[in-house]
């Protein structure tokens, strides 16, 4: 008798075949984590010939230079370098992803700062200082890196990732409309403040102030950085926030009112690109950001004000200069089988024959590398490019950078998302600071609580 | 008796149907124009804009208005060739295309005709309701776990591993589609295809699969639609070996600014094959979307 | 015709293979994920299992329902609005008195064709409101400049609208082919008891299309419910979360903040409604051919 197809058949086979594959699933999983420690002593360059090292790599201008000059790097080592770009959440999903399989596919990571805890936390990265001490290659000159960007790359005091980029914040002021009204540089926010409200009057089609008002966690380093010269940071040492602190509100209420007031009418919205084309476009007079537009704005093929850019480092009623912190470097993984080829090519990227490179050919004049800022190459070509004014300021702007206004927590993207999201809709709204303030405490307070901090 | 105007041929169908009203342009006639003519530029004006900047120069297009008139120029697409490896991509997507839709054809044709004979309406329902179900998730469900399936059987950006994805992503729709299609098979022949001796695979084989060809071309050319342009499982399945052409999109916005002109000549280049294949037998493309709808 | 086991087997085998494989697999992880609570970011928490909790936190957070509400506001406008225009067009292309309907029914395959990625990022091109070709447009002919993609308004009906350009030529395509079979008695009997062409739209055509009606619908339906990518590339769920929808809001949870079981616990329960939504469809389906 020809029986057909039941139920019951159907369900057995499905279940057993589930089972099975569950089962492959689990066994498959589970990889170890790569390569011993530095062997002692700098590596020979050419120990590692034939093999391939592979790197993750967030785009930006930072990476021109590896992009560029890495046959450099595989001629003196013999090796071949493979790089995959990426915009910065894919890049960060990336690596994170290699790192929960633990397979090690990537050798080397882009590592932005902010990140960083969570990198560490996870245990994804590999510690640098005794890398730094055992197995230094020529190529680095640990001395050449500005303290700050190796205190803040750090966590717990060891080093996790060479710094590449180091931006710190910077007041960029249109010169000549500041000549033409007889207003003089601003260096306090005071002066800010009050230099807005001169160019209202004067300049009525220009926002006499830009800066970033997007709703999303990189617009946070405007605001924190710039109640920072209030004395006043959002968290304090047991990261209870404090958003209500008279000078933390202060702070917010005076840059909310250069958003608000002075501001273009899309404020709420701008991005750093977008504000920053608001600058670079004329259409604004003041924008408080970071030292890396400084290059851009003076820039002729991509800056309609160049020639007209003044640059200072302000400070504020508490004499703390303000902040807009950012560093970037590069980490390797954890699960890497090829660590010390790879901690040879961090040192190479950051090395003065690179670096010189990527400042005088590449015209990257914010590359971290004090020799090469130092050098008289350098002073000339900043000269002729007209940026003398910028690149003297920025040893100093390097050295302005403290963290100390900064969550330097895992968590620190749901804080800054939750934090411009109420500041973002407040410019909209034409809401004060202090409601603001008032609205978004009880909601990092139940982010401190599910983290764990704030006992 | 002739049940639809569709049945009749071209021209007798015209006369079936009142005459038009010759030459009368009534308000609601030239409006119904009108709308033809808009309809038309609002379908084409986006595709045709991106071409339009993707041949031209970044000063033009950053420029507004003025990219309309402004001069041709290939940069875009010689910047795109030389800096990334749009070629390797594009060429993936169409070995995965290709190849998914005729596993997908000879798997889902033999899952629908198994169904369309099913006699218990009870586990042939649950078993189409399952298969159905599996096209009701967005990708980014599965994504993780399909991640940390393809990782520990070592698949992770390899072509194998993406060919099983987009098995997985299109059989369900391919089911659907053939099911309705063999329904529309008259089973007099296949029941005098059994009498004649041959086996149920046979008749498969034989008489009912020749009778879907339309059907099959139908879902052909929607399943290789579909896999081409899935995005989100390209983009994290795969790193640069088996990367397709939509997951290397999202690398021209960068932070500072994004790179519109190369990003819209690789978009150029990578929806030619779907657009001219899709074009060309337009007649089975639009059977297969009305398919499962109009009995 | 009478299929043995074995012929059964033959037949569904390699694709019940796949499906179970590719699809059961995942789906079990994930509804077991949804029960754990682990973060990529953390393995050193492991994965311990909480129960509903993650349910519960769903269930109790404002940001879910939010995504909630925004996914059905996109779906049901998009849906909504492709149906209308759709069956507006099919009957427009279904006249014989136009000239170009011809060449209508090919273009309009265009938006159909076009990967859903590459349709976003082209958008998010022509929306700009400085640079964008639309408000260029707006501005030549004098009027202001609409911040389509930065103002939480404007990104949503911006988003609808893409979405809408895309599918509608399938609405257009699967209702005019319903039109062109439906029976030409109903239609001349009307039109000899003298019917308005409204009241043969809505008494005859309407109800002989219902069934084509309601597969275009679920169709749509359970499309717009789970649209990723041009959201994605538009506006990336913002300004803020203007547009914030629950695909994007899993994506969100697992992929920025690596929060697996709370991203998967919003899978299952956006399993769930569709599941609940396209069964209902289903059944009037069925109910119809029978």
């Amino acid at each position: 008798m020809k029986k057909s197809f039941t139920r019951r058949d159907f369900l057995k086979a499905g279940g057993g075949a589930l089972a099975g594959v569950y089962v492959l699933g689990l066994a498959g999983c589970g990889g170890q984590q790569g390569g011993g420690g530095p062997q002692g002593g700098p590596p020979d360059r050419r120990e590692f010939e034939g093999e391939t090292l592979s790197l993750v790599l967030k785009e930006g201008y930072e990476i021109e230079a590896i992009q560029k000059y890495k046959g450099d790097f595989e001629q003196a080592t013999g090796t071949t370098v493979e790089i995959e770009v990426y915009d910065e959440p894919t890049a960060r999903q990336k690596f994170i992803l290699d790192s929960t399989s633990k397979t090690g596919a990537y050798d080397i990571t882009s590592v932005s700062f902010w990140h960083l805890p969570e990198y560490q936390r996870a245990s994804y990265l590999e510690p640098l200082d005794q890398w730094v001490s055992k197995a230094r290659d020529p190529w680095l000159d640990p001395d050449a890196i500005p303290e700050t960007a190796t205190n803040v790359m750090s966590v717990d005091g060891e080093l996790y990732a060479l710094p590449h980029t180091v931006i710190s914040g910077m007041l960029f002021y249109r010169d000549d409309l500041f000549q033409k009204h007889g207003i003089k540089a601003p260096q306090t926010s005071a002066d800010v403040l009050s230099a807005a409200k001169v160019l209202k009057e004067a300049e009525p089609s220009i926002s006499p102030f830009t800066g970033r008002g997007a709703p999303t966690f990189a617009s946070l380093g405007t605001w924190l950085g710039w109640t920072w010269g209030y004395g006043a940071a959002l968290y304090d040492d047991d990261m209870c926030p404090q958003a209500t602190d008279p000078k933390f509100t202060q702070g917010m209420s005076d840059l909310m009112t250069l958003m608000q007031d002075y501001g273009p009418e899309d404020a709420a919205s701008l991005t750093f690109t977008q504000a920053g084309e608001k600058f670079s476009g004329g259409n604004a007079a003041m924008m408080f950001d970071t030292t890396g537009f400084g290059g851009i704005f003076e820039d002729p093929e991509l800056s309609q004000v160049a020639g007209k850019v003044g640059f200072s480092l302000p400070k504020g009623p508490a004499g703390n200069p303000m902040q807009w912190t950012y560093l970037e470097g590069l980490g390797i993984s954890a699960y890497s089988d090829n660590k010390e080829l790879a901690w040879l090519f961090l040192q190479w990227r950051m090395s003065d024959e690179t670096t010189r490179k990527e400042a005088l050919e590449l015209g990257r004049f914010d590359v971290p590398n004090l020799n090469i800022l130092e050098s008289d190459a350098y002073a000339k070509a900043a000269k002729e490019k007209g940026l003398s004014d910028y690149t003297e300021k920025l040893p100093q702007s390097w050295e302005n950078i403290t963290l100390e206004h900064w969550p330097f927590v895992p968590e620190f993207s749901r804080i800054g998302d939750t934090f411009m999201q109420q500041v973002s809709s407040a410019i909209a709204g034409g809401q004060t600071a202090e409601e603001a303030m008032k609205a978004v405490q009880p909601k990092l307070e139940s982010i401190s609580k599910d983290a764990g901090y704030c006992k | 008796m002739v049940e639809r105007s569709s049945e009749l041929p071209q021209a007798e169908r015209k006369s079936r149907t009142p005459p038009p009203k010759r030459a009368r342009w009534t308000l609601g006639r030239v409006l119904a124009q009108a709308a033809i003519v808009t309809l038309i530029i609002v379908a084409l004006f986006p595709f045709l804009f991106m071409l339009r900047v993707a041949f031209s120069s970044a000063r033009d297009y950053l420029s507004g208005i003025g990219v309309l008139s402004a001069p041709i120029t290939f940069e875009n697409f010689a910047a795109v060739y030389g800096a990334t490896e749009l070629g390797l991509y594009l060429l993936n997507s169409l070995l995965y295309s290709v190849l998914t839709t005729l596993i997908v054809l000879v798997i889902g044709s033999m899952a629908g005709f198994g169904l369309s004979k099913a006699r218990n309406a009870l586990v042939r329902d649950n078993i189409m309701f399952f298969v159905l179900s599996t096209r009701m998730g967005p990708p980014v469900v599965f994504a993780v776990p399909l991640f940390l399936l393809l990782t520990s059987l070592l698949l992770i950006d390899t072509r194998i591993g993406m060919l099983l994805v987009y098995t997985f992503y299109n059989l369900a729709f391919a089911i659907w589609l053939m099911y309705g299609f063999f329904g529309e098979v008259p089973p007099e022949v296949e029941e005098a295809a059994l009498l004649d001796g041959l086996s149920p695979l046979s008749v498969f084989s034989r008489i009912s699969l020749p009778l879907v060809v339309p059907g099959l071309m139908a879902t052909g050319i929607l399943v290789f639609i579909f896999t081409w342009n899935e995005f989100f499982f390209a983009l994290v399945l795969t790193r640069d070996v088996a990367k397709t052409f939509p997951a290397m999109i999202p690398q021209f916005f960068g932070a500072f600014r994004v790179d519109w002109g190369q990003m819209l000549a690789a978009s150029a280049m990578g929806v030619i094959p779907p657009l001219v294949f899709g074009l060309l037998i337009r007649r089975y493309l639009v059977r297969g979307l009305s398919l499962g709808s109009v009995k | 015709m009478h299929l043995t086991k074995r012929h059964y087997l033959i037949f569904l085998g390699p694709t019940l293979l796949v499906l179970v494989v590719m699809v059961a697999f995942p789906t079990a992880y994930v509804l077991i994920t949804s029960f754990r609570e682990f973060n990529l970011t953390d393995p050193a928490a492991g994965k311990p299992f909480v129960g509903f909790e993650n349910y519960a936190t769903l269930l109790s957070d404002p940001a879910f329902f939010a995504a909630l509400w925004k996914s059905v506001l996109f779906t049901v406008a998009s849906v909504a609005l492709t149906f209308a225009l759709g069956m507006a067009i099919a009957l427009l292309l279904n006249r014989r008195d136009l000239s170009g309907t011809g060449l209508t029914r090919t273009v309009i395959l265009v938006p159909l064709i076009l990967t859903p990625l590459v349709i976003g990022a082209m958008y998010r091109f022509m929306l700009e409101r400085d640079n964008g070709i639309i408000n260029e447009i707006l501005a030549l002919v004098g009027l202001e400049r609409i911040p389509f993609l930065a103002n939480s308004t404007w990104a949503m009906i911006s988003v609808i609208l893409v979405d809408a350009w895309q599918w509608t030529p399938f609405a257009v395509l699967v209702l005019l082919a319903g039109l062109e079979s439906l029976p030409v008695e109903p239609f001349e009997a009307a039109r000899m008891d003298g019917a308005s062409r409204w009241g043969e739209f809505w008494n005859i055509t309407l109800p002989l299309l219902a069934p084509v009606i309601a597969v275009v619908l679920l169709i749509r339906t359970m499309d717009a419910f789970r649209e990723f990518d041009k959201i994605f590339i538009l506006t990336g769920g913002g300004p803020g979360t203007a547009t914030q929808t629950l695909p994007i809001f899993l994506y969100r949870a697992g992929f920025q903040d690596f929060n697996m079981g709370f991203s998967a616990a919003t899978g299952v329960i956006m399993l769930i409604i569709v599941t609940i939504v396209s069964s209902f469809y289903v059944r009037r389906i069925h109910a119809a051919g029978e």
